[in-house]
This record gives C-alpha cells, structure tokens and sequence, in this order.
C-alpha cells in the first residue's frame, strides 16, 4: 500500500520510495527513508495536502507526493 | 589583518537569521546571487586580526542540487571554496538536521557545528554529550541559543581561527565492498577533477549525481571515466540494487546511530503533546482551518492599511509642504521658473511619491514577519494549497494576492515567500488585477458620475473582474510558460515561535531600505518624464502640452472602447505613473483647482465629468474597467522589475493593457447592443 491509504492517526513503516529520481531525492533528504515509521497526523481541511510527523518533526506532503512512498501499516 | 571567508549553512526554521545577525551586526549587505532571483546575505564579522565575510546561504535540507537554493549553496562552497561552514542545526531535531552534516564532510569543508535552540533540549530534559559528538566528528561542536545570545562569542573565536583547523577525516562507513569500489574511483579521478575532492566526486558520480554527469560529459576522457564508473556501479550492484538511493540511506543510517549514541532522552517524545499541536488543533483544523486563514488574512491587510493610510497621509502632507517651502525659497533667489517647477513638482514630489510607499511597506513586512517567523506560513500554505491548486497557483501565493488589494508593490515583494521561481513570477503576472486602494478614487469617480443607483454593486464588481480575470490569466500562463512544471509541496511544518523583534525590524529595515533604492528610481525617472510632457511647451493650455498631444495620438485606439478622446487618454497615461493622479488628471482637464477637485468629495468633478459627455454608461463602465486591468503603476512595474528582471515588468506593461483593451471594448461592443 502506499503512504494515502493509511488513515488519521494511523502509522507505516516506509519500504520504499517510487516516482521519479529527483522527488525520490528529495523526500529521502527530509527524511522519508526506508524502515522510517511515518505518522499521519491530519488532513488539510480539503482533503489535500497531508500533514505526517517523520523522523519527530511535521511535514506535509501532497497526495500526488505522498503515492509514491510505498508503506506498510504498524499496529500499535 | 588576514581576510578569510566563512559560509553560514543549515536547515529553515532553525535560527539562523538570529546567529548571522549576532556575528555580523549591522555590518550586512543583501544583494542576489548570480543569475537567479535568490537574495544572497553578506556580512562582516570584525575582530582585531581579522576580517571575516559571512555568507548567508539560503536555508536548505540537503546539498544535492535539486531546488534552486540547494544548487546555489554547494555552487559556493566549490566554486567559492569559502574558508570554511559554520553549520547551524536545530539541537531538538538532531535526526533530521545532521544529514546535511554528513554531505557537508564528505565535501571535505572545514566545520563548525552549532548546535541551536539549546534552551528547548534543556526544556525537554534531553542530554546531547557534545564532547563526544565533536571527537567522533572530529570537528568543534559548539552549543548554543543565539536568540539569548549564548554561544555567539564561542562561534567568533573559532572562526578567527578557522584557518588553522584541520579538515575532519571523518568518513561514513559504506560497506567494506562499496567503500573499496569508492576508494578506486576515487583514485582514478585523482588529477582529473581540480576543485573536487576526489572521494567526493567518485561518490556523486556512483549517485547519478545530475551536475557531476555534466562535468563528466564534457570532460575529454569522458568515455573512459563513464566506463570506470560503470565498473563500479556493477560492482556494488552485486550487493545493492538502488545505487542512487543507497548513499542518502546510509547517511541517515548512521546519523540515526549517532543520535542514539550522544544524546540521552529522559521522556517519551511519542507521548509529548506540544504547544505547537494544541494551536494546529485550531490553526489548521478541518472546519476552522479556512476561516481562521481567511480572518488572519483579513487581519493582516486591515493592520497594514488601516494603520498605514494616516502615516502615508502624513508623509505626503511633510513632502508637499517641502516641495513648496523649497519652491518659495529657490523662487526668491531668483531660479527661472521652469527649474523651480522641475525641483518643486517634479523631483520633490516625485521622491514623495516613493517614500509614502513607505509605511504600508514596513507594516506589510512586519505582519509577513510575524506571519512568517511564528510558523503560521507554513500553516496558511497548508490550508490552502488545494484551492490555490486548482487556480493554477501555489499555495503560498494567497499572501501576495490578498496584500495586492492594498497595495501591488508590496504584493509583488511578498512573493518573495515562495520558493519556487515559477511559482513567484506566476503570482506576480497576475498581481495587478487585484483590485489596489489607489483605483478606488477612480471607481468613486465614475459611480458618481454615472452610477450612482448602484454605486457598492459597481466597486463590488471591480473586485470580481479583478479576481476573475486573474485566475483566468493564470491558468492560461501555467499553460504556456510552465506546463510540465508542477512544484511540490514537501514542506515542514516547524514549530511555532514567538518572532524576534529584533530580527522584525531588520526584515522591515531592508524591506524599505532596497525598495528606496531600487524601486524609487524607477518612479521617480517616470514621473519626471510625465512632468516634461506636462509642463512644455511652456505657458500653453492643458490641451497644447505634449501630453494632451500624446493623448490625442492615442486616442484612436480607444475608440472601440467608446472614450476615444485625448481626456480620457491622458487621464490614463497619467495614470501609469501613479492611479492615484488620474482623479487629479481629470480635475486639471476640466480646469478646475486643487480645492475644487478634493473638497467636494468629487461631486463637482463627478458633475463636470458627467456633462462633459466623453463618456456614456457603457464607455464609462468600460473605462474603469481598464483602468482596474491595465499596466500597474510605476511602482509596481519598479518592483516588478526588480524581482523578475526587465523583460517580465515589461511584458507585464504590455499584457495587462492589452487584457485592459479587449475588455473595454468587449464591454462596449456588447454593452452597445444590448442596451
């Protein structure tokens, strides 16, 4: 699955990251690396962007960002 | 006194601006990095044997070339070879600020790492062993919390001595099987590559680094280098199947470890409820979210021009009474006329003209500051990025907008809060057609003359046109110029923070400082020029001077329109300079005195523009509608040019007048038929 089908509240641990090198790049620089646990911490009031916390900080990241990060989902 | 050159590097929201203004004081100096629009800080640190340059790079994650700012940043420190970096990194946020560390060594640039914000570790109960950070990074480590001052004066001293400090050996442990591969590439490009360290050059190499395949390409041996780095890459393929990911791994990989290793965290962060998040519970909550956006907007632009208009008031009272205390007296000493009048009506008040831009301008900069500083950009951005989306424009370009129905010039200097080129020039290609305060005059004007039923319902829908066709505009040009170019929103959501005002006031120092420079020469050649073809030739009628003959040439033009007459085409000639002087303009054709056209709150004018019948209803709709759409002031074409360079300010001119005319004359050939 990837990093939009997780929902609110809901945590993955990131196996890896699709997309072209340069957006791969630049997710991977702010943080978005492999066996990272990503939280999604809510969603902009329409819907999109995304806001995650990764690596203890917050980011957002738009749906069209975000589809590319392949995760898998964590029970807590 | 030895001279050296330091960078200052790190990530945004980590106070950096706060440490650059600690070391440098008021010894700064902005000016743009070569070729782009991105302002480069520079600064002096002066001790008493030597005389350090700061350079300020842009606030970056990373050193690989993929956003303008991160290019710029590692094009200094190669190409400049600065002395050495003082990186300044958030000390509460280790995990993600020391991967820039890692690239930074592996450039093999001397370093001081800062480690800021101190004071919220010590909050949080967290320990950071310094000393052992610095041993195993083998570079000094400085702790400090530059918005209290700590730690400023640590900094000074090593970078006085920056010159004699070894450069770090430290390495990243890849794999004893990639490391090989690396050490024998790197071998191999001994000698090839001048200004690179070698290991530096291997490693980008192996990532499919974008800039360094360029260097190759053109290199004379370049086949046999791409042959040699294909070796490599199959030889770490055994291993490794993502090479180009496999180098950004490792180094957060062992950053992780490192972390682990010096700091000790006696609390749960998972468990922290932060301040930051109790305010987002309301700032960007799924039902508030807009509104509050939509409130602090209106907040913002209420605070800049309700508070702004008296001060701009009062500077243009100071300069008016100037320019004529300074007539009277180069009167009485006996100057001929004409000069007194250039010195008096032309320079003076053309000065005035940019300095009561002032006040709004230092408002607008201290709300963007606050704005800016606490956070809450990041949050407005956020919660509106899909309607701006969809506009055609960036998130980020709500600010500009809303800014630019007060006033377009400090719109246009707000885009300077988004990152992308793209995103900046868009916004400001279309920043115009926000309706500004300085045509509500005209609009008053013409309700008077010829609306007065429905006088709120017409200005009402100045602003929808101005909306409408800006939107409009910017899909077509999304569509034009910069189709395949969609910027992401990969953006961080820091902390909020109580803003410094000592860095406010030098935000808003350099704010009105470069726009008097830059700007204000612009405006005041323009309105010297419209001065001269006002004045001559001397002592004729308003209807002889070479701006009523320039008016009567482009009357024609207007025709279509409906107000193809030489007053209303110089009203709006006039009114390129500045759209507050084509109510006056008006008021000059009609004969009439100063007195006259202000006392009577336009009902004289509005009277004599009514009888005068250069205009009709539809022409006259028509004719405001032009002046909402066409060539901003000159003052907006001043900033314009100053952001985008003058091949944009001028295109800018051309398009919002033709956009300008085809509405006017849609109006009035439509408009003609109906009624």
């Amino acid at each position: 699955m990837n990093l939009t089908e997780l929902k609110q509240g809901e945590r993955g641990k990131i196996l890896k990251i699709t997309g072209d090198k340069m957006l791969k790049q630049r997710l991977m620089t702010m943080g978005f690396t492999q066996n990272e646990t990503v939280k999604v911490d809510k969603f902009a009031p329409l819907g999109d962007p995304v806001e995650y916390v990764i690596k203890n900080y917050h980011i957002s990241l738009r749906k069209s960002e975000a589809k590319f990060i392949e995760v898998e989902k964590v029970e807590l | 006194m030895k001279k050296l050159k330091i960078a200052l590097a790190g990530n945004p929201n980590v106070g950096k601006t706060c440490v650059f203004n600690s070391l440098t004081g008021s010894n700064q100096h902005v000016g743009n990095w070569p070729g782009v629009t991105v302002e480069k800080k520079e600064g002096k640190l002066i001790t008493q044997n030597s005389e350090t340059t700061i350079v300020d790079l842009p606030g970056i994650y990373s050193f690989s070339p993929n956003t303008i700012d991160e290019k710029i940043s590692r094009d200094f420190l190669i190409n400049e070879n600065p002395d050495g970096v003082v990186l300044i990194v958030d000390a509460s946020n280790l995990e993600r600020n020391l991967y820039i560390l890692m690239q930074l060594l592996e450039l093999k640039k001397k370093t001081i790492l800062v480690l800021n914000m101190m004071d919220i570790v010590r909050k949080e109960k967290i320990t950071i062993d310094t000393v052992k950070l610095s041993e195993i990074l083998k570079i000094p480590v400085v702790e400090a919390c530059a918005s209290k001052g700590e730690g400023v004066d640590k900094i000074k001293d090593l970078i006085e001595v920056i010159d004699s400090q070894e450069v770090s050996d430290f390495k990243i442990n890849y794999g004893e099987r990639v490391d090989g591969a690396i050490e024998k590439l790197a071998e191999f490009f001994q000698n090839k590559v001048e200004k690179y360290d070698s290991r530096w050059f291997a490693i980008k190499a192996l990532e499919h680094d974008p800039e360094v395949n360029a260097i190759i390409s053109v290199n004379s041996e370049s086949k046999e280098i791409i042959a040699e780095v294909d070796k490599a890459k199959k030889e770490i393929a055994k291993y490794h199947d993502e090479i180009d990911t496999f180098f950004i791994e490792k180094k957060f990989g062992y950053v992780s470890g490192l972390v682990k290793e010096c700091t000790h965290n006696t609390k749960d962060l998972q468990l922290r409820i932060d301040i930051t998040e109790k305010i987002d519970a309301f700032l960007t909550n799924r039902l508030l979210g807009i509104p509050i956006f939509l409130f602090l907007m209106y907040a913002t632009f209420q605070f800049v021009f309700v508070m702004g208009d008296p001060l701009i008031g009062i500077i243009e009272n100071i300069v008016s009474i100037f320019a004529s205390f300074t007539g009277n007296i180069l009167e009485s000493i006996g100057l001929p006329d004409i000069l007194v009048s250039l010195i008096a009506d032309g320079i003076i008040e053309g000065v005035g003209s940019v300095l009561s831009f002032i006040p709004i301008i230092a408002l607008l900069y201290l709300a963007i500051g606050i704005l800016e500083d606490s956070g809450y950009m990041a949050r407005a951005a956020f919660v509106m990025d899909k309607i701006m989306h969809v506009l055609g424009l960036h998130g980020k370009s709500f600010i500009p907008m809303v800014v630019g129905f007060g006033c377009t010039v400090p719109g246009v200097m707000a885009t300077r809060t988004l990152e992308s080129k793209k995103d900046r020039l868009l916004t400001m290609l279309v920043l115009p057609f926000m309706s500004c305060g300085a045509r509500l005059p005209i609009y008053a004007l013409f309700t008077a003359a010829f609306f007065t039923e429905n006088s709120g319902n017409i200005v009402f829908a100045m602003y929808v046109i101005g909306i409408v066709v800006a939107v409009i505009m910017a899909r077509i040009f999304k569509s034009l110029f910069f189709r395949s170019e969609v910027s992401p929103l990969i953006m961080e959501l820091p902390p909020y923070r109580i803003p410094l005002f000592k860095n406010l006031m030098w935000k808003i120092y350099y704010r009105c400082s470069l726009f008097v420079r830059k700007a204000g020469t612009v405006i005041l050649a323009g309105v010297v020029v419209i001065w001269f073809l006002g004045t001559f030739p001397q002592g004729v009628d308003v209807e002889q001077t070479y701006l009523a003959q320039a008016g009567k040439v482009i009357a024609p033009i207007f025709k279509p329109a409906g107000f193809g007459n030489w007053q209303a085409s110089v009203a709006l000639a006039s009114g390129v300079v500045a759209k507050e002087i084509v109510v006056g303009t008006f008021g000059t054709i009609f004969g009439m005195s100063e007195e006259e056209i202000e006392d009577e709150e336009s009902m004289v004018l509005s009277q004599k523009l009514k009888e005068s019948g250069i205009f009709n209803k539809i022409s006259a709709f028509g004719f405001i509608v032009f002046s909402l759409l066409y060539v901003p002031c000159f003052a907006a074409v001043g900033a314009i040019k100053k952001e985008a360079g003058w091949a944009w300010a001028l295109f800018t001119s051309f398009y919002t007048t033709a956009v300008a005319w085809v509405a006017a004359v849609l109006i009035y050939q439509i408009g003609s038929v109906i009624i």
